[in-house]
């Protein structure tokens, strides 16, 4: 149903055809899907060092310094918020059912209502699968094994991968669809609760930004709206040493990620960092979650 | 059948609207297929008396209910949203048959939410975002779009005069492919997190992309014009 | 070989950092430690020496110089605790003994590496101790007193021609040491967003890292 739709020049292919694709960048090709890149702790301590420095020295007061670091935070956390569930949402066993039935590099001739293409598929396994940015390399392209929906998005595949079609209306498109919608049999559902949301700081969130869950999630036994996760020894605070008053105030950027993962959730709260030293872990950190109080009737509202 | 998309700011201040028009119809006539002008000034209006509702469902833990009327009786999908609000219990049970019709287990997303609202003759379905990004579209009449405007402000006042009628509705009704759909506010989802994923552009600034708007574009070609 | 005193002195010839380890050594020489007064004396005596040696080199070495083998071999786990018992230590991830901040591993480089301080002073040799400077790229030096006099060694293996001199093993030593304090500088001085550039070190994250590399040594 939508091939037709697809190809036909409309009135608004105009606008596609005249795009100039010199001048747009790369923001909408991209992939989002997750990409195995290890940032070096070396060079990623070494501008946190920087950032610091210069928050550190244009506040003149301790409170606007984490104010400062919070918000830095938050705009990333407001953005992995989105990044991570959605990532969540790709199944994972669409790309296994694709790997499986990905046969050796045969060369199929997809003969669709309009287009006619020849799509190489090479099943080196999931990793090539899923990195569909590398349709770039032309010889690797992926099939999807999801057969209902394999006419469908047989247009799309085929223009990502193929650029000397006969259509000149897909030529320009090339490449623009690396969308990844189409392994999605299901979007993850929005966190509704407070410990579900917690749930996923604690294990994916914690994951993508240190590859390890939080050591802990704890809810606070004396009031209701505190939550604390607490993370053994902080990645990015790990060469600022403790007996400088500000060295604690140098955690406001995790917090602030964690802040602006909830707030824009929908959970409004505040987040401090408390140090919690025990023998074996001595910078051992608590990141004390308080919800505000609308949050908590919400849920009574709901429970 | 034409569609007014717009996607809503947490402050319910608008991002990003769209029209999107039938391509098939090659008529000279600059409004074929779209909305019939008096209404479209309007859109923006229906939209955003919709995001009451949206906000009610935003946390209810099975909003995507709704739509298990697809197409059909739009009124009752409207109420079943104020119902389940005020007596969760009753609401479930009959909601529960409700989805095994739809084919919707509870366990689905919520982040499609299905159809939200309804304006005379227009459906509204929306769609959250995991920040709360409200999607919403206006699903116009393919058959009325036919026709001409006199014709449509007429069945408009035929609808305001006999508006309690259900079945005279369904009548009305354009069917959703809620499944087109769904792809489609997918799509867009994710065009929308790679927007975000900009370091210059900050939550609920208004995406003046063109490059988004082409590829929103050809995204409703592809799933639901 | 007992570490006595570790000194690091910056380009400029200031002293920035300076721990007097005892207790630990098997000799202890010097029963009274100098002041802190003392120590920038040396500190920046010790500075003005090492640049007159640089210019000292005699012609006939300045001229051979490509034929020198400034390669300083790696010597495995000095400093940092071996493999089998850091692995039982810290199970897994989270413990931070045995952690060698960014640097990934079990120890802070595997490879043999050439030394920087090709004109100036490597050693100083007395009778009470033995003196070991490393060099930076940047100019910092990082200076190890030993309480290990070295002619006494020198002794017990007259052989000078060959490989096995304790002098070279002893600078090799050294060498591969300062080299280990100079990563754990790079990581626990310069990714501390409060030092100030040429500045006296106060992390006592440094100061930690730094006591725990001389418990192993000796």
């Amino acid at each position: 149903m939508t091939q037709k739709t697809l190809i036909t020049p409309a009135e608004n292919s105009t606008t596609i055809t005249q795009m100039d694709t010199s001048r747009s960048s790369r923001l909408y090709t991209e992939s989002l899907m997750f990409k195995k890149d290890n940032v070096s702790l070396s060079a990623m301590t070494f501008l946190y060092q920087e950032m610091i420095s210069y928050l550190h020295q244009s506040s003149t007061t301790m409170a606007e310094f984490e104010k400062k670091l919070s918000n830095y935070g938050e705009s990333i956390g407001l953005r992995l918020l989105e990044l991570l569930n959605f990532r969540a949402s790709l199944s994972p066993k669409s790309f296994i059912d694709s790997s499986s039935s990905a046969t050796t590099t045969t060369a199929t001739t997809t003969t669709t209502s309009n287009i006619t293409t020849t799509s190489a598929t090479t099943g080196t396994g999931t990793a090539k699968i899923i990195s569909e940015n590398r349709t770039r390399s032309k010889s690797t392209t992926s099939k999807l094994a999801n057969d209902t929906r394999t006419s469908s998005n047989s247009a799309l595949r085929d223009h990502n991968t193929h650029h000397h079609h006969h259509h000149h209306t897909l030529e320009r498109e090339k490449n623009l669809d690396v969308s990844l919608c189409k392994y999605i049999t299901k979007m993850r559902r929005r966190d509704l609760k407070i410990l579900d949301i917690l749930q996923f700081i604690h294990g994916t969130l914690w994951s993508y930004l240190f590859n390890h869950v939080s050591d802990d999630l704890v809810k606070s036994s004396e009031r209701a709206n505190e939550y604390m996760i607490i993370d053994n020894s902080p990645v990015l605070t790990q060469f600022i040493p403790n007996n400088n008053n500000a060295s604690l105030s140098c955690n406001y950027f995790v917090c602030g990620i964690i802040k602006g993962f909830l707030l824009s959730a929908g959970f409004p709260c505040s987040v401090n960092p408390h140090t919690m030293s025990t023998d074996e872990f001595d910078e051992r950190l608590v990141y004390l979650i308080q919800f505000d109080q609308e949050v908590l009737e919400r849920e009574a509202l709901r429970a | 059948m034409p569609q007014y998309f717009a996607i809503i700011g947490t402050q319910d201040n608008p991002i990003y609207e769209a029209e999107f028009t039938n391509p098939t119809s090659k008529n000279a006539s600059s409004n074929e297929g779209g909305f019939p002008n008096d209404l479209k000034e309007l859109n923006p209006f229906i939209l955003h008396a919709a995001l009451d509702v949206i906000e009610d469902l935003q946390w209810q833990p099975n909003p995507t209910v709704n739509n298990a009327n697809g197409g059909g009786g739009i009124g009752i999908g409207y109420f079943n949203s104020n119902t389940s609000s005020n007596s969760s219990l009753n609401s479930t049970g009959f909601l529960k048959s409700r989805t095994s019709l739809g084919g919707n287990n509870s366990a689905s997303d919520n982040c499609y939410l299905g159809k939200v609202d309804h304006f005379y003759g227009l459906s509204i379905t929306a769609y959250l975002t995991y920040n709360g990004m409200k999607f919403v579209m206006i699903h116009g009449d393919a058959s009325k779009s036919n026709t001409n405007e006199k014709d449509i402000t007429f069945n408009y006042n035929e609808e305001i005069n006999s508006k309690t009628s259900n079945g005279n509705r369904n009548k009305a009704m354009v069917p959703l492919d809620d499944n087109a759909i769904r792809s489609f506010y997918q799509e867009v989802h994710e065009l929308y997190i790679k927007a975000l994923m900009n370091p210059f552009y900050n939550l609920n600034d208004p995406i003046n992309d063109s490059s988004f708007d082409m590829r929103v574009r050809r995204l409703a070609k592809k799933y639901i014009t | 070989m007992a570490i006595q005193s570790l000194l690091i002195v910056n380009k400029s010839g200031g002293l920035i950092y300076h721990r007097n380890f005892t207790g630990t050594g098997s000799h202890e020489q010097q029963k009274q430690p100098l002041n802190s007064n003392d120590y920038l004396i040396l500190a920046s005596t010790l500075h003005g020496v090492f640049a007159i040696a640089s210019q000292l080199t005699p012609k006939a070495l300045q001229l051979s110089q490509t034929q020198i083998d400034y390669t300083i071999p790696y010597i495995p786990n000095l400093g940092t605790s071996s493999g089998a018992a850091n692995a039982t230590s810290s199970g897994g991830r989270g413990s931070n003994i045995g952690k060698l901040g960014s640097f990934k591993g079990d120890d802070f480089f595997k490879d043999s590496f050439t030394s920087w301080n090709k004109s100036g002073l490597r050693q100083l040799c007395t009778d009470q101790f033995t003196m070991f400077i490393y060099q930076t790229m940047s100019g910092l030096k990082f200076i190890a007193i030993s309480s290990t006099v070295m002619p006494q060694r020198q002794d017990l293996n007259p052989d000078r021609n060959k490989n096995i001199n304790p002098n070279n093993l002893a600078i090799q030593v050294a060498d591969n040491f300062l080299r280990k304090v100079y990563c754990l500088y790079s990581d626990y001085v310069m990714k501390d967003p409060f030092y100030s550039m040429e500045m006296p070190i106060k992390s006592d994250l440094f100061e930690k890292k730094v006591n725990a590399m001389i418990d192993n040594i000796s």
